[in-house]
């Protein structure tokens, strides 16, 4: 006998979520993001290698796709060919030292040491082939690798070349006075001896390492093309942009301090900054998914606070019912009456702006609605027969409340919880747009959101994709509630 | 109907009271203040700013004489009863001048051998909590909101509120008035024309326009019409006048504003006109031989109407709460830009005069709605009588 599988009513409910096409859609939307947001850290450090407070101030607004070398989590290359570049006297070795501060006191030092090393895991000291003496310095003093800091100063070097020999446009004739930057840099645009340079400095160090005329143009023009670019430059000052402490702290397997051609990991990698950067240079795409995790968990977890006040305080209002009963719905109704946004902006203003106070206050203002639904619920619920039965064995008001009666108001208050969720995802990107939200360096979407639009017009990737961000997941949290209520409720729908 | 209004009326001083109560109880639990500062003011400063905010009180002299001494010192708490300063009186006697109540000084003023005539303010002590409480209610009650924190105390909050209120109050009417036609105007259409491709377009649009808000729309829109296609630009007012150059500057406030507020009125208008257009007085109207035209315009109207007006309370809450962030996207130079910075510096004064304004507006709107409603259904207007 071919027997129809018999459904509870829930299961029913859900099969009629499930053929609703947006709903589905809007849930695998949403789970996406919060899967986003709650691996933030790890997508941050494993595939974008960006941290959301990493600032590469000259990449200040670099639309999206601009790369750059990360120096939180940067990776290398693995061509070991490239380290005769970095080896700048050629002696097969890149050598560190540390310098201790003058008249280092190594007892407290030590002490300091140990304080560190029970606070920090995972951190230098390395090998124990390192001196003790050397160790304390590396903590007390600074730490030298002469090769490596002649590349930190070449990177001043090209850091001039854009902004003062960008003259002429492509390959023209350069006449005085003229100044039309096309963003590249020709042969006869390139300083070619040291009086050139304004900075004296930065001149013989240019000297020193080579950086001038046709042979320096070169070192640049890594494509040939005759024509220096800001790309080529990024390129170029890959190896100038070693970061001396993480080469050592992973590279250096045996411990002397030295970095020769074998531990040689190659050059640093570029990174790129698939959503471009903000006025501080930080990546957009990481500051999204920190800020995924910010506004959902407001979201959901204010959505909860106003849950448990609201459906205990609707409740309590419902069953005890009478002067009660009359006295809680008016103070709920006078409360509806006050503006509510203002109210939270001033409990914000009072008790100080943060994530934790915001949360709370989202939380204490959004029960009124549940109450009133779930109030409403058990007035009709509890003349039921059910309930009746319950109480004729016996059973404590308290019990009856928690286990007849409020399960069965379960399926508006779901309905209507999943639509709070938006809501509050809302104004909490509301209050963070006024700047009383989240706090820097913390961002939600609202904040990113208000950062960027301050310069929609020269800079309009970073208002763009959180307000996508955004939106798309309104959107989506909107069209599971509706595909909810649709289908807990067949006859609500149209 | 009178007892109605009336009824709400006083429901809406009502919440206005609490809101005042719980925004003074609020900022005095607040830290921060007019006197916050890295030094140390001068006991005469102190007692100017305590009496510009409301802070301080002159004590009266209550005889004349000539001041010998003062027993208590500033900042110093004086009990009831205790001596406040020694006068000698006309007569020659030496006089005690005790203190009414438990105060705290401010300013000792005019040094010994000062003429004080009765009635003369002696000294200066900082007022109690329910004395603010009920002067600020006191001086509310007469449309005076105090002065800033922010100028010190050289702009009263109602003069910045007069500056800006009148550029929030058009940017919301524009808006509010094209929610209104557009909502109600797709919405009739919809539902009129139910299951056509006018329906699913506009139904389409307004279920995207719903979950959003003008923290997204209003950025879009800019990029859109503004950055991209150059149609419009954007950023700061003009004064109200009808010229294409003072008004193009508007459009895009006042759209991002009102779209949101449409979506919701078209999506309850349909609903309304779908509750209506089976109904019997329908049926009767066509069988009269009257137009389509004036069938729709006379009695679907009102049936789409109903709805639309029940939701106007929380959608002028939602334009008001709304108006602030549109005003920031487009640097509207209304209320809510003073607001948020007074928000941010703790402006007390400020930020309360604007929880008042815009309070007292959504009370005094949501009762010309519940009337507006009684007025339109006749069922509710038999209900109230």
């Amino acid at each position: 006998m071919n027997r129809a599988p018999s459904r509870t009513p829930l299961g029913q409910a859900l099969l009629r979520l499930r053929k609703n096409r947006m709903a589905v859609a809007g849930m695998c939307v949403v789970t996406t993001m919060m899967t986003l947001g709650l691996l933030a850290p790890v997508l941050a450090t494993g595939v974008l290698h960006f941290s959301p407070e990493e600032q590469h101030t000259s990449f200040a607004f670099a639309p999206p796709g601009t790369a750059d070398v990360s120096f939180d989590h940067p990776t290398y290359d693995g061509d070991k060919t490239a380290f005769s570049s970095v080896d700048l006297d050629g002696d097969g070795r890149i050598r560190c030292s540390i310098e201790p501060v003058p008249g280092l006191d190594t007892d407290a030092a030590a002490a300091g040491l140990l304080a560190r090393a029970l606070g920090q895991r995972g951190a230098w000291p390395g090998p124990s082939q390192v001196p003790l003496r050397d160790t304390l310095a590396l903590w007390a003093g600074t730490l030298r690798c002469p090769e490596i800091d002649d590349l930190h100063e070449a990177e001043r070097f090209y850091a001039f070349l854009l902004q003062r020999y960008d003259v002429a446009t492509d390959r023209q004739a350069i006449r005085p006075g003229l100044k039309r930057p096309d963003g590249k840099i020709s042969l006869g645009e390139f300083p070619e001896r040291a009086d050139q340079v304004p900075d004296a400095g930065t001149a013989r160090l240019a000297v020193r390492l080579g950086l001038l005329g046709q042979a320096g143009f070169a070192r640049i023009d890594l494509d040939g093309d005759g024509l220096v670019s800001r790309a080529d430059i990024i390129e170029a000052t890959r190896r100038t942009r070693i970061d001396k402490e993480d080469l050592l702290r992973r590279f250096d397997r045996d411990g002397d301090l030295t970095i020769d051609s074998m531990e040689f990991p190659g050059l640093p990698e570029l990174w790129r900054f698939w959503l471009g950067t903000d006025q501080k240079g930080r990546d957009l795409c990481v500051r999204l998914l920190y800020g995924a995790r910010v506004s959902l968990a407001i979201g959901i977890l204010a959505t909860l606070v106003s849950f448990l006040i609201g459906v205990s305080y609707g409740a309590i209002a419902g069953y005890v019912g009478g002067r009660i009963d009359s006295l809680l719905m008016r103070t709920v109704d006078v409360l509806y009456g006050l503006p509510f946004m203002f109210i939270v902006i001033l409990l914000l203003v009072v008790a100080g702006r943060s994530t934790w106070n915001l949360f709370l206050a989202l939380g204490a203002v959004s029960w009124l609605s549940m109450a009133r639904i779930v109030r409403g619920q058990v007035l009709a619920l509890r003349r039921r027969e059910f309930v009746e039965a319950a109480i004729a064995t016996g059973m404590s008001e308290m019990r009856i409340l928690f286990r007849h009666v409020l399960p069965n108001t379960m399926g508006p208050v779901i309905v209507y919880a999943t639509l709070s969720v938006p809501a509050v995802i809302l104004e909490e990107a509301f209050l963070s747009f006024l700047g009383l939200g989240v706090q820097p360096p913390g961002a939600s979407w609202g904040t990113l959101i208000a950062e960027g639009s301050r310069m929609m017009a020269d800079r309009p990737w970073l208002v763009l994709y959180p307000a996508l961000a955004l939106g798309v997941t309104l959107f989506s949290l909107n069209f599971i509630g509706d595909g909810l209520r649709d289908a807990l409720d067949p006859r609500s729908s149209r | 109907m009178a007892a109605v209004v009336l009824r709400r009326l006083l429901q809406g001083l009502i919440t206005l009271w609490i809101v005042m109560t719980l925004s003074f109880a609020l900022m005095r639990v607040a830290p921060g203040g007019p006197f916050d500062r890295d030094k140390p003011l001068p006991p005469a400063v102190m007692a100017n700013l305590g009496r510009t905010f409301g802070l301080a009180a002159d004590v009266p002299s209550p005889v004349s004489g000539t001041l010998l001494r003062f027993a208590a010192k500033v900042r110093a708490k004086v009990r009831e009863g205790q001596v406040l300063a020694l006068l000698r009186a006309p007569n020659g006697h030496e006089l005690e001048v005790r203190a009414e109540r438990d105060l705290v000084l401010v300013q000792t003023i005019g040094d010994p051998g000062r003429v004080v005539r009765a009635g003369q303010p002696l000294c200066v002590r900082e007022t109690s909590v329910l004395e603010q409480y009920v002067a600020s209610l006191k001086s509310y009650a007469h449309f005076d909101l105090g002065v800033t924190y922010a100028s010190e105390g050289a702009t009263s909050v109602m003069r910045n509120l007069m500056q800006s209120f009148p550029i929030s109050l058009e940017l919301g009417l524009c808006a509010l008035i094209l929610a209104l036609v557009l909502g109600v105007g797709a919405g009739l259409l919809a539902g009129l024309k139910r299951n056509t491709w006018i329906d699913y377009v506009s139904m389409t649009t307004a279920l995207g326009a719903v979950s959003l808000s003008s923290i997204v729309l209003g950025p879009l829109l800019v990029l859109i019409f503004g950055v991209w296609l150059r149609w419009l630009p954007w950023g700061g007012w003009e004064p109200f006048s009808f010229r294409w150059e003072h008004l193009q500057v508007k459009v895009l406030p006042v759209v991002t504003l009102a779209l949101v507020y449409a979506a919701w009125f078209a999506r309850l208008a349909r609903a309304g006109v779908l509750e209506v257009i089976n109904q019997d007085f329908i049926r009767t109207a066509r069988a009269k031989g009257l137009s389509e035209f004036a069938v729709v315009l006379r009695h679907a109207l009102r049936g789409a109407l109903l709805p639309v007006v029940s939701f106007l309370g929380p959608a002028l809450a939602g334009i008001v709460t709304g108006s602030v962030v549109v005003e920031r996207i487009f640097s509207v130079p209304g209320v809510g830009e003073y607001f948020v910075t007074a928000a941010v510096n703790r402006d007390y004064p400020m930020v309360m005069g604007t929880v008042v304004l815009y309070s007292s507006l959504l009370i005094v709107a949501n009762i010309a709605v519940d009337i507006a409603y009684a007025a339109l259904d006749p069922r509710v207007r038999v209900e109230a009588a």
